[in-house]
């Protein structure tokens, strides 16, 4: 794809040597960037798979896939991982948007006390045994809200929010308040509408830190079918755990083709939330 | 002290004006760090150890404090009256704070003296505890009286502006809606932030799993700094893994952020609107693959044995006869380290530079370009600066991040090359749980403790240039 | 600035306040924990002492119980029917709790923080039973065991009097007890050499190939040249076991050197590392890795599978040892896949080896937190070698599920479960918990064992003839402190002499110049 619109570059008009030099190096790039990723997909489709220097496939097969689709211990930790991101982000993004609104009330009493609240514990953590206790003392280990609930308060994602409200003018703020909105009805009806973009980007990355989970995964999890794709990639990567026995397919191909799977999700999501996405982070950390 | 609109003297106990009728507001009063300083050594104080063995070598074990004394509510109620003091300093009753203060000086003394009487034995010494109590206390009657701040530039408060004259509890009343939506935040920060947080206790406890917690006083922190013979080669480890994660996270950071701005700066040049979008959705890819599989992919390529792609493939090339050991040799692993990391980071950090370019006004591109200047010296002095500002933002806001380093050096690194890639995160993980014996939770703790308390230096550090430069905190 | 330090102290109070509640809160529970094991020892004494008729044990309704990967797995492996025969069969309702398999040592240690919710019954790796006997949080099983059915069956085999010996542990009083059992051997690794490659290098047959070390560094020359210079040994997860018996990968380079503590002939303990036999042995593999003649991927913290499937499997190493019965099997038929000679040779332990070392098991334990131990013992674990229904549910599995019987109702053959069903070669389920060569207890009857390929009995029976006792693990809490410090530095250093940076002997001293003062204080608390 990178080849084809470097040749629509050169058809323009007006071109300088530096906008050649500037594609070339971004081909480069993108060069560097998409060949380990695309020998993981050569191999993911290669039955021969293993060590060598080829970049095509050399004995095709999308064996790999099929049978990521058609088995039970291969697709529920995917459909686990999707409804734990799923679920995690809307909590995340709920409890950022309703803590970053308070924050922005400037004339509220206490308002500086809680944000000190929130900073403090990013600086101190009570380690893994002490969550550990309190998780297993509120009935939640090897329940998927283990997982989902300790990471939905996250103070970083929290500041880019708050930041972002501040951009918001006050003037609709307040034309909604002489309106006769309560607060919770200004929240829904106007802050929230303005802020998608920042939803987009604060949304997606909550859903790549949900997505990417092991370590709670692994901590508050005992129950084998509660596992994520990620806990069956690691054991598929690190302990070559892998559920198959016969040789139409080697290991490496499974392993490849799961690494693929992982990426999948966004890779279909990014390109629909990029401008958002962009736009988000910009208004949420740069602008005041 | 004046009215401020008619001039008309007024006392202390006037709400309103005698004369022109104008309720009257009062300048605030300063609070008195220096006392809540003194309350926090307390409070920090009373985990150490009251009495302790004078023998260095045996890790001044045995230790009796407030913690393992017989009768705990001791130590209860010396934690309540520093909550008291503390709380009546923030509300700015600090006279009254006194009180508690100087009864935690009391408490100190009963429980010394009794632990003396109990415990005291032929080489025991007085531990850190009275000291830093009995300081601490000092310091918070006496900070009572000194009104440091005022030496200070007032700021500009900003709490006042649309509220006026109405009083804390007015305002409180119009919050109420803000205060319930604030309501399940503070649930889970309280839930999963401050409950676990008691467990730091166990920094001064021996904690292995199995066993129940007993009190050990400041042997792990001995242990971590070497302040006897057998400690010497975990200080060593310990020391070089801080080490590491500071050299580590900070050249990442610098490198990462480096090339974050070049690209950026250069993708900003593509005039292109497809191909950039199509450039900005590869590089952003590698972002989403976990750090496991980064790392598995980038062994396999680095490996030193005949699979290795990258070293088959100079070797084929005749570009080297020796293969390169990139993985084990300590001299390689940080540079290998630092390239996989800006592989896998370098696209996602664009982001937000990207976004500040976008920003820029292009009529001051098109008057720079009516004054005849070509494309670097607009760069020089038209992008630039208004990136700068961005890029400070994002390293201070990371700088703060960087004692956490984890993953990333862990799927990474090997025994081969602990002398440069060992960090705090792994350290403790190894000595969690990759001994052939039993963890001892007390000590990672203790180790965590100082990590966080790095963290922390860092972070205030952080917050000051960010005043600094960007006119406000973090937070 | 005013404002922040206001709230900064609110802040400061606020945390103050939650330690207290957190503190006191612990506390409670501490102190309830704490009266609870020793409500448990005062029974376990009284049940010394007194000897209850076996009338008096109550069969226990539920038990929970801890398990590693060891039994079949969930999902792929119908582990759910297990449980549900199981159940069946004991008259229990048993709760299985089956953390991820490769962090299973790590969720022990979070489970025993909480004294209060342990599972009755844990299996534990043998450093954490050792540990935790010591540390009082296991039920002292000794009466019970020598009171057993299985005990006093008469149908232990042979080798099991020396098995249940290396049971004895130190227990919370100091007094040697058993606190743990284990229905089988803990078996141990033998090297497996491609007959491929050994054929290339001029080894014609089993028997030529070396005996010793001489013969063995001449071997491994050969196998390099004669196999395009590729590295002919890569052991599984880099130059130490992580578990013990820590040398049992690479026995060859090793041989008598034992890097962690153990007890000599005369029954002094050893800090093994900072022997001269270590310091050869270190060289040895300086020699071995230098040259190539050790894969250079040993130093990169391979994985034990990878190097199983990347490299043995993949014909890119020709030597290669790893655990001795059910592997030989599935040795030959991996390299079958790939399309590889399967024919694999035992190397016999070379003269200065003497013996593979057979590791001890891991331990199946009743915790201090069982309500009724001598219940759970007499219902859940005697049973296990109850010589009939319960001991084929452990050794087999399932019938109908995971094996079938034969026609005349002798031998059973073992079924496909879900991991290997629509491939096209089938692999058979073989075992459940144990293997049958290992089990420490024969049936009543004729154990209708089946194997799947005669070379699983040929090696079983090599390794037998072959083995010794691998020291045991140690736990002391010296050593519990110390022990993944000089662990950090034990690995540092072999590294380092493998890449020619210090000589063996060198290492030695670095070590003991760093290390003595750990080395001397562990030893002093083990006497």
């Amino acid at each position: 794809m990178a080849q084809t619109t470097a040749v629509y570059v050169k058809k323009k008009r007006k071109l300088k040597p530096f906008d050649i030099v500037n594609a070339i190096i971004f081909i480069a790039i993108s060069i560097v960037i998409l060949l380990p990723i695309w020998k993981v997909l050569v191999d993911s489709f290669d039955a021969t798979s293993g060590y060598g220097l080829s970049f095509l496939p050399r004995k095709f097969t999308a064996e790999a896939y099929r049978m990521a689709i058609s088995r039970a211990d291969l697709y529920r930790p995917f459909l686990i991982s999707i409804l734990v991101t799923a679920t995690g982000t809307f909590v995340g993004l709920m409890l950022s948007t309703l803590g970053a609104y308070v924050l922005i009330q400037w004339e509220m009493p206490g308002r500086n006390f809680l944000s000190y609240v929130l900073l403090f514990t990013m600086l101190f953590s009570g380690g893994m045994i002490p969550t550990y206790i309190v998780m297993m003392n509120l009935h939640l280990t090897n329940t998927l809200w283990s997982v989902i609930l300790p990471m939905g308060i996250n103070v970083y994602n929290l500041v880019l929010m708050r930041n972002f409200f501040e951009g918001i003018p006050a003037s609709l703020d307040e034309a909604a308040k002489i309106d006769g909105c309560t607060p919770m009805g200004i929240f829904f009806k106007v802050v929230l509408p303005l802020s998608k973009a920042a939803l987009a980007a604060i949304g997606l990355m909550f859903a790549v830190s949900y997505w990417n989970d092991y370590t709670n995964f692994k901590i508050y999890i005992t129950n084998n079918s509660l596992f994520n794709f990620q806990m069956k990639l690691r054991s598929m990567v690190m302990d070559s755990d892998l559920p198959m026995d016969d040789g139409s397919l080697s290991p490496n191909t499974l392993q490849n083709a799961a690494i693929i799977i992982a990426m999948i999700p966004f890779m279909i999501i990014y390109p629909f939330c990029q401008d958002y996405f962009v736009q988000g982070v910009n208004v949420g950390a740069v602008k005041e | 002290m004046q009215c401020k609109y008619c001039g008309t003297q007024i006392t202390k106990k006037d709400t309103r004006c005698p004369q022109c009728g104008r309720a009257i507001v009062r300048p605030e009063k300063n609070i008195r760090p220096i006392a809540i300083a003194g309350v926090v050594i307390a409070f920090v104080g009373s985990a150490f150890p009251m009495i302790m063995n004078s023998n260095a070598d045996l890790k001044f074990q045995p230790a009796f404090g407030f913690m393992n004394y017989e009768s705990p509510w001791m130590w209860y109620s010396f934690l309540l009256l520093c909550v008291l003091s503390v709380v009546l300093c923030a509300v700015k009753l600090e006279k009254f704070s006194i009180a508690p203060t100087a009864i935690l000086g009391v408490l100190c003394g009963i429980t010394y003296n009794n632990v003396c009487l109990r415990h005291g034995a032929p080489g025991m010494v007085m531990g850190l505890a009275p000291i830093l109590i009995y300081a601490g206390c000092a310091i918070g009657v006496i900070g009572v009286f000194l009104d440091v701040l005022k030496f200070k530039k007032k700021e500009i408060s900003t709490d006042y502006r649309y509220t006026g004259h109405k009083t804390v509890w007015q305002r409180i009343y119009i919050y109420r809606w803000f205060y319930l939506m604030f309501l399940p935040v503070l649930v889970f920060v309280i839930i999963f932030n401050y409950l676990p947080m008691t467990g730091l206790r166990y920094a001064f406890m021996d904690f292995k799993s199995g066993s129940e917690p007993s009190y050990v006083g400041i042997k792990h922190f001995v242990d971590m700094f070497g302040l006897s013979e057998i400690s010497k080669l975990s200080s060593k480890q310990f020391m070089r893994a801080f080490g590491n994660t500071l050299t580590l996270s900070v050249i990442k950071l610098a490198m990462n952020t480096f090339a974050a701005v070049l690209i950026s700066l250069l993708l900003h040049e593509m005039k292109n609107i497809y191909f950039k979008k199509s450039v900005q959705t590869i590089i952003y890819l590698p972002h989403f693959m976990s750090w496991v599989v980064v790392a598995s992919i980038f062994k396999m390529a680095l490996s030193a044995n005949d699979s290795g792609l990258v070293n088959s493939l100079l070797m084929s090339l005749g570009v080297i006869d020796k293969r390169i050991d990139f993985l084990t040799s300590n001299n390689l692993w940080r540079g290998v380290y630092y390239v996989v990391n800006l592989w896998k980071d370098t696209g996602w950090g664009t982001i937000l530079f990207l976004a500040t370019l976008s920003g820029i006004s292009p009529e001051l591109y098109e008057a720079a370009d009516i004054d005849g200047a070509n494309r670097f010296n607009k760069m020089r002095y038209i992008t630039m600066p208004a990136l700068a500002n961005t890029i400070i933002t994002v390293f201070i806001l990371n700088l703060a991040k960087v004692m956490n380093l984890f993953e990333s050096v862990f799927v990474m690194y090997n025994p081969s090359v602990y002398d440069t890639s060992d960090v705090i995160q792994t350290y403790i993980y190894r000595q969690s749980f990759a001994s052939s014996g039993t963890p001892n939770y007390g000590y990672t703790t203790a180790v965590g403790l100082f990590k966080s308390l790095i963290g922390c230096i860092l972070v205030l550090i952080c917050n000051k240039a960010s005043k600094k430069v960007r006119g406000r905190g973090i937070v | 600035m005013r404002k922040m330090s206001k709230f900064a102290a609110c802040v400061l109070a606020g945390v103050m306040a939650l330690s207290l509640i957190g503190c006191a809160k612990a506390d409670g529970t501490g102190n309830s924990a704490s009266v609870s094991s020793t409500g448990t020892s005062v029974s376990a004494s009284t049940s010394k002492e007194a000897d209850p008729a076996p009338a008096e044990i109550v069969k226990p309704e539920k038990i929970t119980v801890m398990w590693d990967g060891t039994i079949f797995k969930e999902g792929d492996n119908y582990a759910e029917e297990f449980y549900k025969a199981l159940s069946d069969a004991l008259g229990i309702e048993i709760d299985f709790i089956r953390p991820d398999h490769s962090s299973y040592a790590e969720h022990i240690g979070i489970t025993f923080n909480d004294k209060e919710k342990l599972p009755d019954v844990v299996i534990l790796p043998a450093n954490y039973y050792t540990a935790f006997a010591a540390q009082g949080n296991l039920w002292n099983m000794t009466d019970a065991w020598l009171n057993s059915e299985t005990a006093n069956s008469g149908r232990l085999v042979d080798a099991a009097k020396q098995v249940i010996d290396g049971w004895y542990v130190n227990g919370p009083d100091g007094q040697k007890g058993i606190y743990g059992f284990y229905p089988a051997r803990g078996n141990g690794c033998i090297t497996y050499v491609s007959a491929a490659w050994a054929k290339k290098a001029g080894y014609a047959t089993e028997d030529s190939l070396p005996t010793d070390w001489a013969g063995y560094q001449e071997f491994l020359q050969k196998m390099k040249e004669a196999n395009d210079g590729k590295a002919p040994v890569l052991a599984a997860g880099g130059l130490f076991n992580r578990e013990a018996p820590y040398t049992n990968y690479l026995p060859e380079f090793w041989q008598g050197a034992y890097p962690d503590f153990y007890q000599d002939a005369n029954g002094n303990w050893v800090d093994g590392f900072a022997t001269d036999d270590m310091a050869a042995a270190l060289d040895r593999i300086a020699w071995g890795y230098q040259n190539g003649y050790i894969n250079a991927a040993i130093l990169e913290g391979p994985s034990t599978s990878d190097v199983r499937n990347k490299y043995f499997y993949a014909g890119e190493t020709g030597v290669f040892t790893y655990w001795a019965g059910t592997w030989a099997y599935n040795n030959m038929t991996n390299l079958a896949k790939n399309g590889l000679d399967t024919e694999c040779w035992k190397l016999m332990p070379l003269k200065e080896m003497g013996a593979y070392y057979e590791r001890m098991s891991p331990m199946i334990a009743i915790t201090s937190a069982c309500k009724n131990p001598e219940g759970v013992f007499k219902y859940f674990i005697d049973t296990m070698l109850d010589g009939g229904k319960v001991q084929m549910l452990w050794q087999y599995g399932v019938e109908g599920v995971h094996y079938e019987w034969n026609e005349d109702h002798t031998k059973i053959n073992g079924l496909v479960t879900q991991s290997s069903k629509g491939s096209e070669k089938e692999s058979k389920t073989t075992k459940n918990l144990f293997e049958a060569n290992l089990k420490l207890a024969n049936f009543a009857e004729v154990d209708p064992y089946t194997p799947a390929d005669e070379v699983i009995d040929i090696s079983f029976n090599f390794f037998n003839k072959y083995s010794k006792a691998a020291p045991a693990p140690v736990s002391s809490d010296v050593y519990n402190d110390y022990s993944a410090t000089l662990w950090t530095e034990r690995q540092e250093l072999s590294a380092k002499v493998a890449k020619g940076e210090m000589t063996g002997a060198e290492a030695v001293a670095k070590y003991k110049e760093d290390c003595e003062a750990i080395s001397n204080a562990v030893i002093a608390s083990f006497k």
